[in-house]
């Protein structure tokens, strides 16, 4: 059950909300693994989500997401380790979004939701 | 005479050794890599007012304010989107009753957007776009009562 394949950044500079955004995974396994880079784009601290969905949207229940959360110091990045099972198929696409919690005390928030695709391969 | 001038020849051998020694550059080599990505950054959140039946909720509305984000690409083939919510986050007892929600955006700067229902995607340009969010909230039956409402849209690039 090892890891096999990983997309992973070389580095992320500050301001950038999610690295890589596009990315192609070939794992001997039955399962993937992803590693993302969340960032910090704001001036203050904020508390990113990092959620993984399928094609359609449809949360992966499955997925590991280590850490799902973390908080950001201002300009700052970390890395975010996912794992995804092929659940059987030989192919499996995914978006690896990470989400700011909404702030500010307006009627109309806004959540800002930036997502990476990912195209996962088994390889038989 | 012979003398002074070999002296001369001398001093002037000198000073030639000395400026001869030119100086050695070195070649620091720098690299960087920035990969393709999008950045969101909220500016202000919007404001809701209720229309003169209090049937509606919204923040394109004289007295509503549409949210600002900004939206920076380094790369091709992103896409912006702007989805309502189901329900209040915040809302008194019957507000979510009857409620539907729609959001729309649009955009100026290295894309420029009409307004478009927020679930379509638009693609980017590279470079800044700033972003205009709007939501709206009707019953349909009954009214909005006293109290504060808060709703979240979540603006999605991909």
């Amino acid at each position: 059950m090892a890891m096999a394949a990983f997309a992973s950044a070389t580095g992320s500079a500050a301001a950038q909300a999610l690295t890589p955004m596009r990315g192609e995974v070939r794992s001997f396994t039955d399962q993937f693994a992803v590693r993302v880079f969340p960032a910090n784009p704001y001036g203050h601290r904020i508390r990113i989500d990092v959620h993984v969905y399928d094609e359609t949207f449809a949360p992966v229940q499955e997925a590991q997401v280590l850490p799902p959360s973390a908080t950001l110091a201002p300009g700052d990045s970390r890395s975010v380790y996912i794992v995804v099972p092929f659940e059987g198929h030989s192919e499996r696409k995914v978006r690896i979004c990470a989400e700011s919690v909404p702030f500010g005390h307006a009627a109309t928030l806004l959540r800002t939701q930036v997502c990476g695709r990912f195209l996962a391969t088994r390889v038989q | 005479m012979w003398k002074i001038a070999r002296m001369g020849a001398v001093g002037a051998a000198l000073c030639g050794g000395a400026s001869a020694a030119r100086a050695v550059d070195g070649l620091v080599p720098f690299n960087g890599t920035i990969l393709a990505a999008c950045v969101l950054t909220v500016g202000t959140p919007g404001v809701l007012v209720a229309n003169g039946t209090y049937t509606e909720l919204s923040s394109s509305a004289g007295g509503g304010l549409g949210g600002i984000i900004t939206v920076l690409t380094t790369g091709a083939s992103f896409k912006v989107s702007a989805l309502a919510p189901s329900a209040f986050t915040l809302a008194p007892a019957t507000g979510n009753d009857n409620v539907s929600f729609a959001a729309a955006y649009s955009g100026s700067g290295a894309t420029t957007m009409p307004n478009t229902p927020g679930a379509t995607q638009t693609s980017l340009g590279l470079g800044v776009t700033n972003v205009v969010v709007n939501l709206s909230a009707t019953k349909a039956s009954g009214n909005f009562v006293t109290g504060n409402y808060t709703a979240t849209v979540t603006v999605r690039c991909e």
